[in-house]
């Protein structure tokens, strides 16, 4: 596991950023609590991160700060819901979602005026799944249903969709992130999503449409 | 919050009630109430327990006083005797007296007087404190002043400029040399502290990293790892100074 960790000083060596820097995305939320992982080491306890994910967050936000207030980036990396409505078929407008992934959503959902954020992103999954040609319109039934059935269950957490197939037979399950799991051979993951990871990309594409910036102060009466 | 409570709580002298929604709630004398509190502005002098949860507006918490529950408001005030039983999660939060916070603590700004102890872990942009405190977590702030007036512990603390110095002038140190006589020690000890800007008198830590380290009079830390520039008074004591 260690070839996969980053100690705090070599991040801030190759990132370039400064102590001040990283507590303050701490503070905001832009680095989740999880992710400072406590080992020690011959200095005593030290602080590492999982040096994929936390190298490429501190690029994302070195990038995005430029454009978006902290608050707002803090937004996009919560796994909790952004506050969007939008109507079904403005998503397919903005090439959020293909017209087949819509159908199939439709299908299962009945018609809808507009949809939540959770809905969306249950479409998103479904058409990053077809998009990528890793299963068939069929199969994108099977995963609408476990994501329709199961993902509240998870809600306002991460998890990871594992879509799987074995002598053509397919099937789908949804995983408490993070978690190993090890399946008889000859199955084979044709898909893996992560859900925090769709709604990262999502709320990007989201946030030209109505996206309000949640502050956490917001829910606050204003003081008269 | 929506404004759709139309009525007050008020309790003089003693009394109790149920928990709610409430436009104000004031209680004076002594007071407890079951239940949890949505109000745009609370206020509790004197005795009183709130077993429950208060989210408000406004609050002022004067005199010997426990919520066992959570604390959400936009700005609060606290002196005295008081206990908060879960998170406190004030915007502008000033604390005097000796409070104990058994969650965590997000705010804004936090003003500290008196004795803190906060189990969890403090956030807050600013954080002024004159006075001692004890935090079992992670202090995070992006300003930390901090002027010694008594035995102050934090398991880390980190941020964008930590400045921590002792009370100085004729009087204050009169009384800080007798103080020491009694062995009342008005020092910091942290396990490790980190900032762009370390500046530290009367602290001691394992572990100081930073840009910039200032150590003044009073200072034991065992190792120092420092970007930019290392000044040292000479009263203060180093196992190990590194340039990283």
């Amino acid at each position: 596991m260690d070839g996969d960790l980053i100690s705090k000083r070599e991040l801030l060596e190759l990132t370039g950023i400064s102590y001040g820097q990283l507590y303050r995305w701490k503070r905001k939320n832009l680095i989740p609590e999880e992710w400072f992982v406590r080992k020690s080491s011959f200095t005593g306890q030290e602080t590492f991160f999982p040096r994929e994910k936390m190298l490429a967050r501190i690029d994302r936000i070195k990038h995005m700060k430029e454009d978006l207030s902290l608050d707002d980036m803090a937004n996009m990396f919560s796994p909790s819901p952004a506050e969007v409505r939008v109507a079904p078929q403005t998503l397919v407008e903005q090439n959020i979602l293909s017209g087949t992934a819509l159908d199939i959503f439709l299908k299962d959902e009945g018609t809808v005026e507009t949809l939540g954020f959770e809905k969306i992103l249950s479409a998103y999954i479904l058409h990053k799944a077809l998009q990528s040609g890793d299963i068939n319109l069929e199969e994108g039934h099977i995963l609408m249903h476990t994501l329709k059935d199961h993902a509240t269950r998870f809600r306002g957490k991460d998890f990871t969709l594992l879509f799987l197939r074995k002598q053509g037979i397919a099937s789908c399950c949804l995983l408490s992130a993070p978690a190993d799991i090890v399946f008889e051979d000859g199955t084979k993951i044709v898909s893996r999503l992560t859900a925090s990871g769709c709604a990262e990309e999502l709320k990007i594409q989201l946030s030209p449409l109505n996206t309000r910036s949640t502050n956490p102060w917001n829910n606050q009466q204003p003081m008269t | 919050m929506e404004q759709s409570a139309t009525h007050d709580l008020k309790i003089f002298g003693v009394g109790r009630a149920s928990g709610g929604e409430f436009n104000d709630v004031l209680i004076t004398g002594q007071g407890d109430v079951e239940g949890d509190i949505v109000c745009t502005k609370f206020s509790l002098n004197g005795e009183g327990t709130v077993n429950g949860s208060v989210k408000t507006g406004e609050g002022s918490i004067l005199g010997t006083s426990t919520i066992t529950g959570a604390l959400d408001a936009d700005r609060c005030k606290i002196v005295g005797t008081v206990r908060i039983g879960g998170n406190a999660t004030v915007r502008n939060f000033s604390i005097g007296g000796t409070v104990t916070i058994q969650g965590g603590v997000k705010c804004e700004t936090l003003t500290l007087r008196g004795t803190t102890t906060i189990h969890g872990d403090c956030n807050a942009e600013k954080l002024e404190c004159k006075g001692s405190f004890t935090i079992d977590g992670l202090v995070n702030a992006g300003k930390l002043d901090l002027t010694l007036y008594g035995a102050t512990k934090a398991k880390e603390i980190g941020g964008e400029t930590v400045r921590v110095r002792k009370q100085s002038g004729p009087i204050a140190d009169m009384v800080n040399a007798l103080l020491q006589r009694l062995d009342f020690h008005q020092q910091l000890v942290a396990d490790t502290i980190e900032g762009d800007e370390v500046v530290l008198e009367f602290t001691k830590a394992r572990i100081v990293r930073g840009n910039y380290v200032r150590l003044g009079q009073g200072c034991e830390i065992d190792l120092v790892e420092y970007r930019g520039t290392l000044d040292q008074a000479p009263g203060a004591v180093v196992k190990e100074a590194k340039k990283v």
